[in-house]
């Protein structure tokens, strides 16, 4: 059977076995890959892997199996054991599966990956970094070219098809001279094509410099009350706080502080964040959600005000609020009026922070840790790489407190970010 | 189901080459506030080869079993192999030789809980909780279980298969404080072994639920902890996880080779002398570990690696190639989480090993400072700067237990920090539920005693 086939072929078993609600989702995806260990290229990995799920709803009685296999005794198998699933299982009235939908049939990105190439530029990447910054090491990184292919039905008669194909690029290097060595630092990005060296791209070369210029610290000056540079790299730390507290775990739970606050403000009215997976601008993303919705772009927060919340079509029953297209991912940040220049300037003392390694944070927002790969920044220059230094603060205080957003942005490919400059942290040394 | 022997496709191997199939099994049963949110099982199954050719790696990897799979996967690592080589021309020498044999199978021996059985111990958690604190905001119950199942030949006739299953119950708790902000706490139990091996019935974990619920009472009137310097008791937790992040990361021997600061530290007084840690590879102390390796998965013997003894840096934990480099014997720590990766260096059951303190005097020793109990999360840098979020605690005032501090990050340089260690408790005990994350998730056991101790503590 050909890959569609085996999709619809799921969903008429769970239909056969008793079913009334079901949807098969089919995911084949590829994997070359070049690995470098220690600076060196090591490993040529191809791989391939099926991953099958069925999820099938009787008497409100839901349950989901997956397998890895596509033969006809494998997914009868994993039929029988789903039945014995939902009939273990309780009653929910809020389960349920997508109406059906158009039927949808896009693809993007290269569906190869070329090896050669790929093995040229991870050289050059390499070359670039031995001559440019001597005393950083590539502890470990590589270049992968992934396809994904999707095939989704359901038994409301959807059939839905995409496929995404794209190259990613990650490593984590770390710095030394004598017996002094930096934090390690890791950067990566999605790309459409290798038709630029990976040292053009994103912020690979300001993190090697970056790097190469923080083997000698110095603790930060003294305890204080003041502003951070929080840099693309670490925005992600904030963001993944307010993703949590408008996912479905959060709201189910009832756990979220942002469970009555949509279309209110939360936060400054100079924060804008798309999550826009069928933009084709950007690398990766998705066509449909896991429960067989035609994906949409979404704002989460438009000019400060919470403008959806991150459910799907169960989360959705079961909280009575609304469901989204969208499931996150492909992060836009809208850029702000400042340049990044300025926006060191006007600070007075504080942290350009490079990476945020801290606890999680709490329900509430509160947050503390470590200042990594981060700068001192005095009398609005930045000035020496910092050591153990620890900044507290709460994250939906935080994206209140922002002062401005730089105009520059890091592509990622897959997300564009900018920096964000925030008051009020407490800066706290050893 | 997977193939135990493998020998048949030794015929095939024509430079050194691992072959393995592996089956991850998981299972997931979830209920939040009373509702079944969760009802999944997931099985991965495959086969993988890699091949090394003078310092090149070619790995490739099929989800199907079939025998003629089987030979396409050792022919394809075989190509990425030549590939690789042809384009590095490294020159490497070949890896050390190592050969055993080995059968390790964990299965339970008892009849296998229906899925039924397995949902009903979960609800029956569930309303246990909701039934004796009705002043929850929220409550969570997630009981998932993971079984590996492997079987490895490689060109050395090393053959081994093994099954490690491990199941574990999350129980976490939220409740409002005065001010209606949301504070949580949650603990993982269970470890080794399948759920028919774990758990009975809900009344047995009843004490355990009963003691997270009155840590959480004390958190709901917490204070903030005194960001700075301070003098602290690790909960054995901590101490298992300042083992694993702050210590053991930094002596795998791939991030010794990428500059990590143990590189510069071998035989060098880096703790205090009562300090003793020990990456274990299946037992310990005459008990079997929480994630026991007995061949890893490049066919060699797991021996326990001394990383510090009397607060001397004493080895670093090897795969092969690594071994190779440094001209010492494997020692057992490649492993790989799915039969799609290859082995990289990972740590088994670390653990720093007892003292002769009681925790009651240690905590008596204290006049101001905390006793921090749990963490949520920790990372390790490769300088030994480490950071851990502390989920539970208690200030010590005047040698005695005062309140309990809100969630904080500790942190720490390692290597400075183990040397402020002046007391160790005469106990010790494994955390249960340890994931590490390099480049692939794998299970790890962490373990340790109490220890008394300075660091950097986050907070107003």
């Amino acid at each position: 059977m050909e890959n569609r086939e085996i999709a619809d072929f799921g969903v008429d078993c769970l239909l056969k076995a008793g079913f009334e609600k079901t949807q098969c989702d089919l995911i084949a995806t590829e994997k070359k890959e070049i690995y470098i260990e220690n600076g060196k290229v090591s490993l040529l990995r191809t791989i391939f892997d099926f991953k099958l799920q069925l999820m099938g709803i009787k008497e409100d009685k839901r349950g989901v199996i997956s397998i890895n296999k596509l033969d006809d005794v494998s997914i009868k198998k994993a039929v029988e054991d789903l039945l014995e699933m939902a009939n273990a299982s309780q009653p929910d009235p809020d389960n349920d599966i997508a109406p059906k939908e158009k039927t949808l049939s896009l693809s993007k990105g290269p569906e190869t990956g070329d090896t050669g190439l790929m093995y040229d530029r991870l050289k050059a990447f390499l070359h670039y970094q031995e001559k440019h910054y001597p005393n950083t090491m590539i502890e470990e990184g590589g270049l992968e070219h992934n396809l994904t292919k999707h095939y989704y039905s359901n038994s409301n008669g959807s059939r839905l098809f995409s496929q995404i194909g794209k190259y990613d690029f990650h490593f984590t290097c770390t710095s030394k001279k004598g017996a002094q060595t930096s934090s390690f630092d890791y950067t990566g990005f999605s790309a459409g094509d290798l038709s630029r060296e990976l040292i053009e791209c994103s912020n690979v070369d300001l993190i090697l410099r970056n790097s190469s210029n923080s083997i000698c610290t110095q603790p930060f000056p003294e305890k204080i009350v003041g502003d951070i540079i929080v840099t693309p790299m670490s925005v992600s730390d904030v963001l993944y706080f307010v993703d949590r507290s408008i996912e479905e775990h959060s709201l189910i739970s009832g756990t979220s502080i942002y469970k009555e606050k949509l279309n209110q403000s939360i936060a400054s009215p100079l924060l804008t964040i798309h999550s826009l997976p069928m933009d084709n601008k950007l690398i990766g993303g998705y066509h449909f959600t896991p429960d067989g919705f035609a994906a949409e772009n979404s704002t989460y927060i438009d000019k400060g005000v919470l403008k959806n919340f991150m459910l799907g079509l169960i989360a959705s029953n079961k909280t009575d609020k609304p469901l989204s297209r969208n499931r996150g991912g492909s992060i836009v940040v809208e850029p702000g009026s400042t340049s990044l220049k300025d926006m060191i300037k006007s600070v007075d003392k504080g942290i350009l922070l490079g990476r945020f390694s801290g606890g999680e944070p709490s329900e509430n927002g509160d947050f503390s840790g470590v200042a990594k790969n981060s700068f001192l920044i005095e009398d609005g220059k930045v000035k020496h790489a910092l050591s153990e230094t620890m900044i507290s603060g709460n994250f939906a205080n935080l994206i209140n407190e922002i002062k401005s957003i730089s105009k520059e942005q890091i592509d990622y490919g897959s997300d564009i970010i900018p920096w964000i400059q925030v008051g009020n942290i407490t800066i706290s040394v050893s | 189901m997977i193939i135990k022997d493998l020998n048949p496709y030794y015929s095939l191997f024509s430079e050194y080459t691992e072959l393995r199939m592996q089956e991850n099994r998981a299972l997931k049963i979830m209920a939040v506030n009373g509702d079944l949110l969760g009802n999944s099982k997931e099985t991965k199954s495959g086969v993988s080869a890699r091949v090394y050719k003078n310092g090149a790696w070619g790995f490739a990897s099929s989800p199907m079993l079939t025998d003629q799979d089987i030979k396409n996967v050792i022919r394809s690592a075989l190509d990425n192999a030549f590939l690789l080589d042809e384009k590095e021309n490294k020159r490497k020498p070949a890896l050390p030789f190592a050969k055993k044999y080995e059968h390790i199978d964990f299965s339970t021996k008892k009849a296998k809980y229906s899925q039924k059985e397995l949902i009903d111990f979960v609800k029956s958690i569930d309303t246990y909780i909701n039934m004796h604190f009705p002043r929850l905001a929220s409550r969570t119950v997630v009981l998932n279980s993971l079984d590996m199942e492997k079987s490895i030949i490689t060109a050395d006739h090393s053959n081994s298969y093994s099954m490690i299953p491990r199941s574990l119950l999350y129980v976490s708790m939220t409740m409002n404080d005065h001010q209606g902000v949301p504070i949580e706490l949650y603990e993982a139990f269970g470890g080794r072994g399948q759920i028919e091996d774990i758990f009975s019935t809900s009344n047995a974990l009843a004490p355990k639920i009963d003691q997270l619920y009155h840590h959480l009472e004390q958190k709901v009137k917490g204070v903030s902890p005194r960001a700075g310097i301070a003098n602290c008791i690790m909960d054995a937790d901590l101490a298992g996880i300042l083992a694993h992040e702050a210590i053991g990361h930094t002596t795998e021997a791939d991030l010794v080779l990428a500059g990590s600061v143990a590189g510069d530290n071998l035989n060098n007084q880096i703790a205090a002398p009562m300090v003793n840690l020990i990456d274990f590879a299946n037992t310990a102390f005459g008990e079997i570990c929480p994630v026991p390796v007995y061949v890893d998965d490049e066919g060699v013997e797991a021996k326990d690696v001394v990383l510090i003894e009397n607060g001397i840096l004493k080895s670093f934990m090897h795969n092969k190639d690594s071994a190779n480099h440094f001209k010492v014997t494997p020692t057992g720590n490649a492993r790989a989480f799915g039969f799609y990766d290859e082995p990289l260096i990972r740590m088994r059951n670390t653990a720093i090993l007892p003292g002769n303190d009681k925790l009651e005097e240690m905590i008596q020793s204290i006049d101001d400072g905390y006793y921090l109990m749990r963490s949520s999360n920790g990372q390790a840098d490769s300088t030994s700067e480490f950071m851990f979020g502390i989920v539970l605690g208690y200030e010590i005032k005047n040698g005695k237990i005062g309140a309990a501090i809100k969630d904080t990050t500790i942190s720490g340089v390692a290597f400075n920090m183990l040397k402020t260690i002046t007391m160790i408790s005469d106990d010790m005990s494994w955390g249960c539920a340890g994931m590490c994350g390099k480049k692939q998730w794998i299970p790890v056991g962490m373990g340790g005693p109490a220890i008394k101790c300075q660091i950097n503590i986050g907070g107003k």
